[in-house]
């Protein structure tokens, strides 16, 4: 549990750690909450020459308003948004899918930045990103980017990012009234990260009819995906339960199963259908709440 | 007159270890101190065809890096004695470091030590060992067809058999109404100690003494078997387990890695220091480790004739001391608190590519209850009788004791009916019933499961003896040496308790000295719930022997007789003339002073006594667990858990209550959670907290627990030990309140841990 020697960094301005990163290319990584990383290194399954520390550089922590949405900054701690009255009114399952995460020790650290570029296929919050349609903005590529959500998560510990990429914001664009969200985990019994994990966004029109209908899943796959089979078969349709349960048997479409210990991927298809259904009866349920 | 027996008085020990002044291995530091690490194989089973450690010991600040090569006269193999069932020409021992073969992931190959710890493990990745693969063997039953042979010269892996048993079992299941049998796996799993391993050696060449800091159950056999190994007197090795954060079984050897560490302090004159990380103690050892077909006969009235048991235990890739311990442990404790009058066992031990097994709070008992007390409920459910009832109808009786069981125990006394129906009435198991018939279709799964459990206290013939020293100074001050080695079981609290009693002192007034091998001579630590039982024993025959002594004194000096002394309060005083007294203080000095003495009585107040426990004393615990079971998922929720433990007199009934917490909450853990996984060719796949499961304080419901106190005839103060007694009756409680949510559903047979994949899978394959 000791990792092997690296060279540390402390840049001030986001600037400096992207002309770092640049510079070390394949030899840098960025430090944000060290939740994941740090444990990497200390297995010695990440080897880090360059350490560089964004904990330095100012205005990366912050939540705002932004177009009826939020704006949150890379560094943003898990604690942070929990704790914050902005986030809890614009959707409350982010609250509550970050109570389910380890433990106040590793809330108190771990960043939304960190989460999304470490994209762990059993984190939670990228199934949020994904039903949310977040938007992931990035510097110190050719350009800056505004890369979306179901976009940015290509494979396990594989984003859409350059090498010399760091995420500076994630934007969470408006939800439409009469919105429900729900997140419900099936957590691994050791490191009680998901084995699946389903986020629902759902908005219910005028007609009381499904109008919109956002579906993420974690845990199940090599990547947080959306759903669109599951999505698709639902808008229009009634809220009942049946329609619940046929859309969530579409969840598992296009997902190459995970396999291991914790699940086998029959298991882990099952699963889904099971927490997908749970999460899209939770979300409409919060809507007429 | 008992002023603190029996008292919940707070552990003397937690204020300083709560505000983190606690002084473990790792936390003591010498001057020069090297640290080490070690390279361990990475494959299960191969041939080391060379070992080139050149690039590693380049690195400046690397001093060292020992092979096998390097032991010079130290034998390359761990101490172990033979156990019954062993055989002599099969006992092949733990090598220090493997020499030109390993046998399982983890196993110790070379130690590398430098000035800094991050230099250590540095060096490792420069160390190359080329390997020559062999195939590997993991499952026992598999590993019994000697397809894959871990020792040629021995020519076989099943290397132990215990036969034990009585009577005639074709008979009893020829004349029974029915006889059910199932299979149930009991994977590895590890002891988890808070707390890795741990060890300094420190070599004086100017002594020409080894001092060695171990985080260690048993220091002294640490002394008594690290000797001879290097070649040294008992008296040039000293051995001490400072605080030591768990231990449960997995704890009680002389560790090849200790032993490196030991051999290497000595070559450089420099002491070395070595902590376990949580991968490595993840593999260095584990519990349990059986797979057993169980059959019983059973009336229908609920009458139990016999069983018959084919047990067959994993042993890893080599024995250490201990390693073959929980066989005939299990043997004998399948019979459980019932009078059944016929059992056949045989238990097999077998030799596979993981890493030696040894054992885990209970050693054998959780093993045996496992089998009798599932058995039993497959046994309930075909003659359709409550489960509880049919173990109301088999216990022994309280007027049977002592009681001879089929396995060859005797047991000493108990009432096993009135706890176990204490335990239902607290576990309103009546209620949960009737809660369980009006479950709707939408609700989850409702299971209550029972189980009962004996399990003995101070271990065999060969450990039920121990030493003790009580030393009352001049002052008055009472110091105490015991050879329990304590690790969590609160022995400085619970031992003052009893010696301020028996002296009628203030309990301040005692210090428990204890876990150094220069302190006493020998010991056999705090191992098989022995603490109490033996230690504490000794303890107690060494205070009545200093009171007598006191006594003499006292009345020569009050001028009454000694019989007429009494001891209270800090003050001794004669019975008849109350006003004839002195301070306890007064008597301990005087006991100093020859002219204040009786004649023939030679001055000082100090007991040196070796005692002996004639036979085992056996505690009782009945469990009730309440399950909810997702139909969707197969995850299982505890919902409710009762325990009624009779562990005879309580000293300090939070400290057993502690106890209890502890040993019911691994043995849940062990129904719901946790396995050593390994892949067929032997490559481990639990070996971090990332996949190994342990419960966290949201997962577990309150426990609600009671105490009944039958006294044990065994021993002076009427204890039984409870160390692991709650370990032994909670993995089948939970694994039947769950096979008992499935019942309707025809679910028959399921291994722990019961994952919720494993509940989902028999539900559709029962659908
Ligand atoms: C005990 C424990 C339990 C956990 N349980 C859960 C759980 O249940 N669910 C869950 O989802 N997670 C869990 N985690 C992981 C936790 O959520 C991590 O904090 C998170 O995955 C990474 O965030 P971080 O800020 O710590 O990132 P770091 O560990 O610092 O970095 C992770 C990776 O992201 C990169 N990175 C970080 N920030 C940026 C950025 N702004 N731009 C580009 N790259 C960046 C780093 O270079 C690194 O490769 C657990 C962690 C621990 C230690």
């Amino acid at each position: 549990m000791i990792p092997a020697a690296f060279e540390y960094h402390a840049p001030a301005t986001l600037k400096e750690a992207t002309a770092l990163m640049r510079r070390f290319g394949d030899d840098a990584k960025v430090l944000a909450g060290g939740q994941s990383l740090i444990p990497m290194m200390k297995l010695r399954l990440a080897d880090v020459p360059h350490l560089i520390d964004l904990r330095r550089v100012s205005g990366l922590a912050y939540i705002k308003e932004q177009d009826g949405g939020l704006a949150i900054g890379a560094m943003t701690t898990y604690h942070e948004l929990e704790a914050s009255s902005l986030v809890r009114r614009y959707a409350p399952f982010i609250v509550e899918a970050i109570d389910l995460i380890a433990d106040v020790q590793v809330r108190n650290k771990g960043t939304i930045g960190g989460s999304a570029a470490h994209a762990d296929p059993a984190a939670d919050l990228p199934a949020l990103l994904v039903a949310l349609e977040a938007r992931i903005n990035t510097t110190g590529g050719a350009r800056a980017r505004h890369i979306a959500a179901d976009r940015f998560f290509v494979d396990a510990y594989t984003t859409a990012m350059g090498p010399s990429e760091v995420i500076s914001e994630i934007t969470l664009p408006a939800l439409p009234l009469r919105t429900g969200t729900s997140y419900r985990k099936f957590a691994n019994k050791a490191s009680h990260f998901a084995v699946v994990g389903a986020a629902a966004v759902v908005t219910l029109g005028a007609d009381g009819l499904c109008e919109r209908v956002r579906l993420g899943i974690t845990g199940a796959g090599p990547k947080a995906a959306r759903s669109k089979r599951a999505e698709r078969y639902l808008e229009g349709k009634a809220p009942t339960q049946e329609n619940f349960q046929t859309a969530a048997r579409k969840a598992g479409h296009g997902i190459e199963f995970l396999e291991d210990i914790h699940g086998s991927a029959e298991y882990r298809r099952h699963l889904t259908s099971v927490f997908a259904a749970r999460a899209l009866a939770e979300a409409v349920q919060r809507v007429a709440d | 007159m008992a002023t603190y027996t029996g008292q919940s008085l707070r552990r003397t020990e937690d204020e300083r270890l709560l505000l983190g002044n606690g002084n473990f291995t790792d936390d003591i530091v010498l001057p020069g101190t090297l640290h080490a690490a070690f390279l361990r194989s990475d494959r299960a089973h191969a041939r080391i065809v060379s070992i080139d450690a050149s690039a590693g010991l380049a690195i400046p600040g690397v001093v060292a890096v020992m092979t096998a090569a390097d032991l010079g006269d130290v034998p390359n193999k761990t101490m172990i004695v033979k156990r019954d069932g062993m055989q002599e020409d099969k006992m092949i021992p733990h090598p220090i470091l493997a020499t030109d073969r390993v046998r399982y992931v983890g196993e110790p190959i070379a130690i590398v030590v430098a000035e800094e710890r991050y230099l250590a493990f540095d060096a490792l990745e420069y160390i190359v060992v080329e390997y020559d693969p062999l195939p590997a063997v993991v499952d026992p039953r598999q590993a019994m067809k000697d397809e894959v042979i871990l020792h040629e010269d021995i020519g076989t892996n099943v290397v132990m058999k215990v036969l034990e048993g009585e009577g005639d079992i074709e008979e009893a299941f020829g004349k029974a109404d029915h006889v059910v049998g199932h299979r149930y796996d009991d994977p590895r799993i590890s002891a988890f100690p808070m707390e890795p391993r741990a060890t300094l050696a420190s070599y004086s060449p100017e002594e020409k003494r080894l001092t060695v800091w171990t985080s260690s159950q048993v220091p002294h056999q640490i002394k008594r078997y690290l000797a001879p190994m290097l070649g040294l007197e008992p008296d040039q090795v000293r051995a001490i387990a400072p605080d030591v954060g768990g231990g449960f079984g997995r704890k009680i050897e002389l560790w090849s890695d200790e032993v490196a560490l030991s051999v290497l302090s000595m070559k450089l004159g420099r002491p070395v220091k070595w902590t376990e990380d949580r991968r490595e103690n993840l593999l260095s050892t584990h519990g349990r480790a059986f797979t057993s077909d169980v059959e019983a006969a059973i009336n229908n009235d609920g009458t139990i004739l016999g069983m018959r048991f084919r047990m067959i235990a994993d042993l890893g890739a080599y024995f250490y001391t201990s390693t073959g311990g929980p066989l005939s442990n299990a043997a004998h404790r399948v019979a459980g608190p019932y009078g059944i009058p016929v059992m056949d066992i045989e238990v097999l031990g077998v030799f596979t590519n993981g890493p030696p097994t040894g054992p885990y709070r209970g050693a054998g008992g959780p093993e045996a209850a496992l089998l009798t007390e599932r058995i039993i409920d497959v046994a309930a459910g075909v003659i359709g009788m409550d489960p509880a009832e049919v173990r109301r109808r088999n216990f022994i009786s309280a007027d049977a004791f002592p009681y001879k069981t089929a396995t060859g125990y005797t047991y000493d006394s108990g009432d096993y009916q009135r706890a176990f129906d204490r335990a239902l009435e607290l576990s309103e198991h009546d209620g949960w019933r009737e809660a369980q018939r009006k479950r709707g279709p939408n609700e989850p799964l409702l299971g209550i499961g029972v189980a009962a459990a004996v399990k003995a206290s101070g271990g065999s013939a060969r450990t039920r003896n121990a030493r003790a020293d009580v030393y009352v100074e001049p002052s008055g001050a009472v110091k105490i040496t015991t050879e329990a080695s304590p690790h969590g079981q609160g022995t400085e609290t619970t031992f003052a308790q009893i010696a301020a009693d028996a002296l009628g002192v203030p309990y301040e007034s005692i210090t428990i000295l204890h876990s150094d091998s220069d302190m006493l001579e020998s010991g056999h630590g705090t191992t098989s719930s022995r603490g109490l039982a033996v230690a504490g024993s000794a303890m107690y025959e060494a205070l009545i022997q200093t009171r007598a002594k006191a006594a003499a004194i006292a009345g020569h000096i009050l001028g009454c007789a000694a019989d007429d002394v009494v001891f209270e309060d800090g003050k001794v005083y004669s019975a008849s003339d109350p006003e004839q007294a002195m301070a306890f203080s007064e008597l301990a000095s005087a006991a100093y002073r020859p002219e204040k003495l009786p004649e023939g009585l030679e001055a000082g107040l100090d007991t040196k006594v070796s005692f002996t426990l004639d036979s085992n004393p056996f505690g009782f615990g009945a469990h009730v667990a309440v399950v909810e079971v997702d139909r969707d998922t197969g995850d299982v929720k505890l919902i409710r858990y009762t325990a009624v433990h009779d562990c005879g007199i309580l000293i300090n009934p939070m400290v057993v209550e502690g106890q209890i917490h502890g040993g019911l909450v691994q043995g849940i853990s062990q129904a719901l959670y946790e396995a050593m996984y390994y892949s067929p060719d032997g490559q481990p796949l639990t070996a971090s907290l990332m996949n190994y499961a342990v419960p966290i304080a949201e997962e577990l419901p309150t426990l609600v627990t009671d105490s009944l106190e039958t006294p044990s005839p065994t021993n002076a103060m009427g204890i039984k030990g409870v160390g692991e007694l709650p370990t032994v009756g909670s993995p089948p409680a939970v694994a039947n309140a769950i096979m008992d949510a499935l019942a309707g559903m025809g679910v028959d047979n399921l291994d722990t841990p019961i994952t919720p994949e494993r509940v989902w899978r028999a539900m559709q394959a029962a659908r």
